[in-house]
């Protein structure tokens, strides 16, 4: 029990958004989570994949990493919002490189505290798994604290440029977002054409 | 899935140097290896996870990990923080 010399409602509104955020439900993920066009990008896959290296080519291309490595996820309503840690967030581990610092390498605007959760891009070995999505006409979704996510499987081959890739991953989330299928509408054009009488 | 807990001895904890050393050891290893302080739980493989548990001295980290080598993984990894990281 408590008293608070505060008007009622402004305290409950106050209340209720301060007790929501403590239990949120949470989640600490391996792997890298970056701003790409507006577009929150957590990119998974085993260690040493590649993940920070591709992540790095994003930056350097001009979007926004908000946490290598670990990102912390909670929950709030029906989206996903992430974070890094105070200290090691702006941080990247590269290979043979060690640490580096992004925003003292890349400025600060290369770098942000939080950003929604909005798709996963998921970086296996190009051996691993070979039923990979050859159209694009069939998404797959994964599962974060009950909130569905969009998924794309990507097979890493050296030579591949994965920011390349991560960064139309993402336009093709917007276009979506946005009611526009491409691999769908090419489907439709193709069915169309098949319908013509072949003339003759 | 094998894991087993082990203290940190060291008086500065574990650091750059020794998140290095664990996760060195830990990518030796085929296994998918986590490590946790109660609080958080992380890879033990990434480097910048193990940072972030900023585990001190004295802290109990639950080793776990699961594969095949997942016995020796857990058994030579508790054995590295427990030596300290050749450090006092």
């Amino acid at each position: 029990m408590f008293r608070s010399p505060r008007d009622t409602t402004p305290l409950i509104h106050d209340l209720t958004g301060y007790l929501s955020e403590v239990f949120a439900p949470r989640k600490c993920v391996h792997g890298t989570l970056v701003d790409v066009f507006g577009v929150g990008q957590l990119v998974t896959g085993r260690s040493a994949i590649g993940k920070s290296e591709a992540v790095l080519g994003l930056v350097e291309r001009g979007h926004r990493l908000i946490a290598d490595d670990v990102v912390r996820i909670r929950r709030t309503g029906e989206e996903l919002l992430g974070t890094g840690d105070a200290i090691l967030g702006s941080h990247m581990e590269i290979r043979g490189l060690g640490m580096v610092n992004v925003p003292v390498l890349y400025g600060i605007r290369s770098v942000k505290d939080r950003h929604t959760v909005d798709i996963e891009v998921r970086l296996v070995d190009w051996n691993q798994k070979p039923d990979f999505d050859r159209t694009g006409l069939d998404r797959s979704s994964t599962t974060y604290l009950g909130v569905r996510l969009p998924q794309i499987i990507l097979p890493v081959l050296p030579g591949r440029n994965i920011a390349l890739l991560l960064e139309v991953a993402a336009m093709t989330f917007l276009l979506e977002r946005r009611g526009v299928d491409i691999p769908a509408e090419l489907d439709m054009k193709l069915i169309e054409r098949m319908r013509e009488p072949s003339g003759g | 899935m094998y894991q087993k807990t082990v203290l940190v001895p060291n008086r500065l904890g574990v650091h750059a140097r020794p998140a290095a050393l664990i996760v060195k050891k830990a990518a030796l290893f085929d296994c998918d290896i986590t490590i946790s302080t109660g609080v958080e739980e992380v890879n033990g493989k990434s480097i910048m996870g193990v940072m972030t548990l900023a585990a001190g001295q004295g802290t109990e980290l639950l080793i776990s990990a699961s594969g095949e080598d997942e016995v020796p993984a857990v058994d030579e990894l508790c054995a590295l923080v427990a030596s300290g990281f050749g450090e006092d």
